[in-house]
């Protein structure tokens, strides 16, 4: 379904998730530090893929590398991923600032870069509140603000700007630009939109 | 995975192990010893041929009455939504789960000797089929009741609105629209309330007995503890098991009934009106009436007398028994249920359903064998290797924590696998530590942990077979005294400490339910 190159990054090789009723079969490749676009109709296996990559998919066979490493068989706690979902990326049974320390390294200072990235998205007045309080483009942007804080060098959306108002996207696509270029992460993302994956860089890959 | 990748698989394995254990040590027992054996030719006797027979017979009638009054009460509570119908529906929870003594005493006071009613009841005789029944009846139809109602309040606004579009009859109604949404809990009632009667024994033990009016457990319980005829308590355990365990295989998605649920208000809509409602309301009344009167009948009996010559230092001793065993059997009946949990919960996030049923009938394994035999099995391995006197409080509590285990399982169940279907994959994605883990599943489980643990309490504290068999009758449980009481005809004595028990159990309840409620 994708090509396929020999360096390092991420390879995705041979790969088939089993369910059931289907399976898909994946090949991938992407470089480290570069960012991608997955496109394609619903239904294909965007989402599986990230799944997959980030440990929630089960594996029939094929093989899984980053920078060399074979992760296919690696719980997803162990996984260099951090991956936002379509939802339920929020405990709803724990404040906003609750949600945002979980997963971020402690010796980073995270509720500093909390409070700076919750102020650079208008959210800053959102942090002692419970996720139901705030409305579906809150809860989306609280995910995002988690997902690339965390320390881990693959960045995985899926579907981030769903339901966002354009000036809000805009912003938003402007933070997430500016946190992979400066943590130097590689992006996964799945997206219906064109135009999102050109204005993070993104090489578009249809599935 | 609630603690840690080593731990927590090490604590569920220990949890199997230990409660296969408990069994295989309960069947050991039941294989016999030398001259103790499973003795086929005691069953032609015809003595035991008509116990069975009196067994299945008052479970049959006891769900059938059950059922009878149940479907008529539930339909009242949701077409007339009539005044009282939350008290009415919480009071059906307390007559479920309170200590089957308490009412046995509300009952004899009533309907016995020394009844009111005295003269009215010349020819009619309290003990034997009738009390069983009455008893049975009052213990399963509020039951019936709760879940009869879900499944009438799950009954879809349109099709309601449908159904009056189409002009139906009263029957036309019940045909189309209500049966259909309460068919499969009838079903599963009738099952699950005979095999609750099947299984029963301190109604029988006190409003039954004589060749007449005796069960299996009864009959087991005399032959070990009367009779020492360890013969006949062996062949019959196999006997209850086998029944017992053939009915549950047949019930096995009885666990689908949401029996401890919410009964909050479905959207309204409107109520019924016209000439069958006066017979709708005699029924909801006639439960009221049930339910209540064996409760104020524990006051006939109260007096000043009574309650200054009450041996307040043996009740308190007994309550202090009773909650030092329900304690420790809710306890660890509830650390058990967590542990015995995970694989089911990882089976259910993997789609494993066959690990999945596989692990859940592990857990479950004391609802196929019931408590009397269990406790007949234990009680055979010890006493032949002269045991007995060291290992009883531990068997008595080990055993009380086993039997809870379906109910506790039942009730934190659900609760877990919505916190995982939910969270699952973000717990794993965001890589917590052990103790991050505990402190994100706490907050969420919080109130299923405090209403397992109070439904825990509520049960173990009415226990009446274990007792039977391991308890020291010198220092007695609430309901044992109880038991003491009535079976020295005390009747004051036993009717106070009743109500001290219930007084327990109601606060307990209030407890469950407002941690159910909250939940939901």
């Amino acid at each position: 379904m994708f090509t396929m190159s020999n360096n390092l990054g991420l390879q995705i090789n041979n790969l088939i998730v089993s369910y059931p009723d289907w399976e898909y079969c994946y090949d991938l490749y992407v470089p480290d530090q570069s960012r991608v676009a997955l496109l394609g109709q619903s239904g294909i296996g965007k989402t599986t893929l990230l799944l997959a990559i980030a440990g929630f998919a089960p594996i029939k066979s094929g093989e899984v590398r980053f920078n060399d490493q074979v992760i296919t068989d690696q719980p997803p706690e162990e996984r260099p991923v951090a991956m936002l979902f379509q939802e339920d990326n929020l405990f709803e049974h724990l404040t906003i600032q609750q949600n945002l320390r979980l997963g971020l390294d402690k010796r980073q200072n995270p509720d500093k870069r909390i409070q700076e990235a919750m102020q650079e998205l208008n959210l800053l007045d959102h942090l002692n509140k419970m996720p139901n309080q705030l409305s579906g483009g809150q809860r989306q942007r609280i995910g995002i603000i988690r997902t690339l804080l965390r320390p881990e060098p693959i960045i995985v959306l899926d579907e981030p700007l769903t339901g966002l108002d354009s000036e809000t996207k805009e912003k938003v696509l402007d933070w997430i630009d500016r946190q992979l270029t400066e943590q130097q992460k590689m992006l996964i993302m799945v997206t219906h939109q064109r135009s999102e994956a050109a204005r993070l860089g993104c090489e578009i890959k249809s599935v | 995975m609630l603690i840690g990748r080593t731990f927590t698989p090490l604590m569920s394995a220990v949890a199997y192990l230990g409660t296969l254990s408990l069994t295989v040590l309960a069947f050991w027992g039941l294989i016999g010893f030398e001259e103790t054996r499973f003795t086929p030719e005691l069953l032609q006797d015809t003595y035991l041929q008509n116990i069975l027979s009196f067994t299945l017979y008052q479970a049959l009638l006891s769900a059938l009455g059950s059922l009878l009054l149940a479907i008529p009460i539930a339909r009242a509570l949701h077409r007339l939504r009539p005044a009282g119908r939350d008290q009415f529906l919480r009071l059906s929870l307390l007559a479920f789960v309170m200590p089957s003594l308490i009412l046995i005493t509300g009952i004899v006071n009533l309907l016995g000797p020394q009844s009111p009613f005295i003269d009215l009841l010349k020819e009619w005789k309290l003990f034997g089929l009738n009390g069983i029944l009455i008893a049975h009846i009052y213990l399963n139809f509020p039951l019936a009741v709760r879940i009869l109602y879900q499944g009438y309040s799950s009954i879809p606004l349109n099709r309601e609105q449908l159904a009056d579009q189409l002009k139906f009859s009263f029957w036309q109604r019940l045909r189309h629209i209500e049966w259909p949404a309460i068919k499969s809990q009838v079903a599963t009632l009738a099952g699950l309330i005979f095999i609750l009667c099947f299984n029963s024994f301190a109604i029988v033990l006190t409003l039954g007995g004589g060749p007449k009016a005796t069960t299996l457990e009864l009959a087991i319980y005399q032959a070990l503890k009367y009779d020492f005829n360890l013969n006949e308590a062996l062949t019959l355990a196999w006997l209850q098991f086998a029944i017992a365990g053939l009915i549950y295989l047949a019930l096995i998605y009885a666990s689908r009934v949401n029996w401890l649920g919410s009964t909050r208000e479905q959207p309204a809509y409107r109520l019924e009106q016209g000439v069958k409602v006066p017979i709708q309301l005699a029924f909801y009344l006639l439960g009221w009436v049930y339910l209540l009167g064996p409760l104020i009948a524990l006051f006939i009996t109260l007096n000043q007398e009574a309650l200054i010559n009450y041996p307040y230092a043996a009740m308190l001793k007994a309550m202090g028994v009773s909650l030092l065993i329900a304690l420790s059997a809710s306890l660890l009946a509830l650390l058990t249920a967590i542990a015995l949990l995970t694989p089911i919960r990882k089976a259910a996030q993997q789609v494993k359903p066959i690990q999945e049923t596989l692990f859940s009938w592990l857990a479950n394994q004391s609802l196929v064998a019931p408590a009397m035999v269990l406790s007949t099995g234990s009680y055979i391995w010890l006493i032949s290797r002269g045991l007995l006197e060291t290992y009883a409080t531990l068997m008595l509590i080990l055993l009380n924590a086993f039997v809870l285990l379906p109910f506790l399982l039942s009730q934190l169940r659900p609760r877990f696998i919505q916190f995982d279907s939910q969270y699952a994959k973000l717990v794993g994605n965001l890589k917590l530590t052990p103790l991050e883990r505990v402190r994100i599943i706490y907050p969420f489980i919080r109130r299923s942990l405090l209403a397992a643990f109070s439904l825990g309490l509520l049960l173990a504290l009415g226990d009446v077979s274990i007792f039977a068999i391991f308890g020291s009758y010198e220092s007695p449980t609430l309901p044992w005294l109880i038991y003491t009481f009535a079976g020295t005809y005390r009747m004051s004595e036993a009717a106070i400490t009743s109500v001290i028990l219930l007084g327990l159990c109601y606060l307990l309840l209030i407890l469950l339910e407002r941690s159910v409620h909250h939940e939901q």
